[in-house]
């Protein structure tokens, strides 16, 4: 596990304290690291974001790629672009669930809000996941 | 055995990952045919609620005591996980992340929402926190108690703390030396503990993120002048250094400089961008490459720390000047 999170520009002391925040990630086959690095190529991520991501959010590792999976197509689907920008400004939003996302938006829907600009609105201001 | 050893194969575990769940306490007293009826029972049912193969493999490898329980035990579990105050998929994603939670007591999980209570936090404040870190259910009170208090020792109020935590509950996660550590790193980048108070009691966040991620969005702003960004508006280091890197390129292409005035204008919402400017984000990103320009400047700063080394070694000025030296016989020659 160490040796793929170092190839990637993660440093030792970085590791251990994704370990702290997810003791499980040590558990992980280099596979499975592989496949979520791989999950945020396809998002046009660089490396430098790759290692952003990753390094400031290890649950995601930790996370089923269905489930990961799920969350981007709907947030696809409802809108968001450049999710490489996105998630290098806010990686934790790699944390939710689709239905986490979906439940927020309706919920400003239905204040009055269009789906466009909420969509914008969280696209810009990427803090905006933490009220999920 | 045999016929239990081709189950858990079909279902997907490992051979060492079967034999680590056989012999967990509470389930090695199992008869075989026990076991057997217990894990293809139990198996259909999380698949048939929700939870995929992936979900049920990684929740029994952490947590074998799943198949100790009755369907009628799970059920019920999850009913009463609903009564506190989640909804169905929540109750699924928190166990997904942290199985234990089935062998918690209805009543531990209550009590735990009442000490907590007591620290501070709503009940609102707790669900959605536990919704991210259910973690949090199998923390001991003592130590929360204890983390806040060490909080407070390195300059947060108790609200602020509170408050923090609401936000980002990972910082429960953190030992208290992991989060000197991070202070120690911020202040490196030349901000003073009040700074480094003021800015993560706006954006908890900044505890969660790397070294490396922290130092490439200060240096970056350090870079057009706008090192106090991170205190007076904490919350804007959540937009990628890549959008603001072109954002920033954009306006100095068209004759605006950004400094401590209009810095705002890094921030804008996309739509606004797009309809003032007429240009999009993919356009503008594809323009102004962050990575490229990183690499860019590293190979001058390369370049330059050459120079450096040349100007400043006495025995390689002397080897070039051996080398001009000789290169001069040579042409003579």
């Amino acid at each position: 596990m160490e040796e793929i999170l170092k190839e990637i520009g993660i440093s030792e002391n970085t590791i251990s304290q994704m370990e702290e925040l997810c003791p499980n990630i040590k558990e992980l086959s280099k596979e499975e690291i592989e496949k979520k690095i791989e999950k945020l190529k396809e998002m046009k991520c660089d490396d430098i974001q790759v290692r952003n991501i990753i390094s400031s959010n290890a649950i995601y590792l930790d996370r089923s790629v269905t489930d990961v999976d799920k969350l981007i197509n709907t947030m696809k689907d409802l809108g968001f672009d450049n999710l490489n920008i996105l998630l290098d400004g806010n990686p934790y939003i790699l944390n939710l669930d689709d239905f986490e996302i979906k439940n927020y938006i309706t919920k400003r829907e239905e204040k009055g809000e269009l789906l466009e600009d909420i969509v914008d609105d969280m696209s810009t201001n990427p803090f905006l996941f933490e009220e999920i | 055995m045999e016929e239990l050893k081709k189950i858990f194969k079909e279902i997907g575990y490992t051979e060492e990952e079967m034999n680590e769940i056989i012999n967990e306490y509470g389930i090695r007293n199992f008869k075989p045919e026990t076991l057997l009826e217990n894990v293809k029972r139990n198996y259909s049912f999380f698949l048939s609620i929700g939870y995929s193969r992936e979900d049920f493999i990684k929740m029994t490898k952490t947590s074998p005591q799943i198949y100790c329980l009755s369907i009628e035990n799970i059920k019920q579990k999850i009913e009463d996980i609903e009564k506190l105050g989640y909804s169905r998929e929540e109750v699924i994603k928190m166990t997904k992340g942290f199985p234990s939670i089935y062998s918690h007591s209805i009543g531990t999980m209550q009590q735990k929402i009442e000490d907590m209570k007591k620290l501070g936090y709503s009940k609102e404040d707790i669900i959605k926190m536990t919704k991210s870190l259910p973690e949090i259910y199998g923390y001991g009170i003592e130590n929360i108690q204890q983390k806040i208090e060490d909080m407070q020792k390195l300059g947060y109020s108790r609200e602020d703390v509170i408050k923090m935590t609401k936000a980002f509950p990972s910082i429960y996660c953190y030992s208290i030396d992991t989060i000197k550590q991070k202070i120690e790193n911020i202040e490196k980048l030349g901000y003073s503990r009040e700074d480094i108070i003021k800015m993560t009691k706006a954006l908890p966040t900044i505890y969660g993120f790397s070294r490396d991620n922290i130092k490439q969005k200060i240096d970056f702003y350090d870079s057009i002048g706008l090192h106090s960004l991170a205190i007076i508006n904490a919350k804007e280091l959540m937009q990628s250094t890549n959008l603001s890197y072109a954002r920033y390129m954009y306006y100095k292409d068209i004759g605006i400089d950004i400094d401590e005035t209009n810095y705002r204008k890094l921030f804008i919402g996309q739509k606004r961008f797009e309809q003032q400017y007429g240009i999009t984000k993919e356009e503008l990103l594809e323009k102004y490459d962050y990575q490229k320009y990183l690499e860019k400047k590293n190979t001058q700063d390369l370049g330059q720390e050459v120079v450096d080394i040349l100007e400043n070694t006495e025995y390689l000025g002397d080897t070039e000047e051996t080398i001009g030296a000789y290169e001069k016989d040579e042409k003579i020659k």
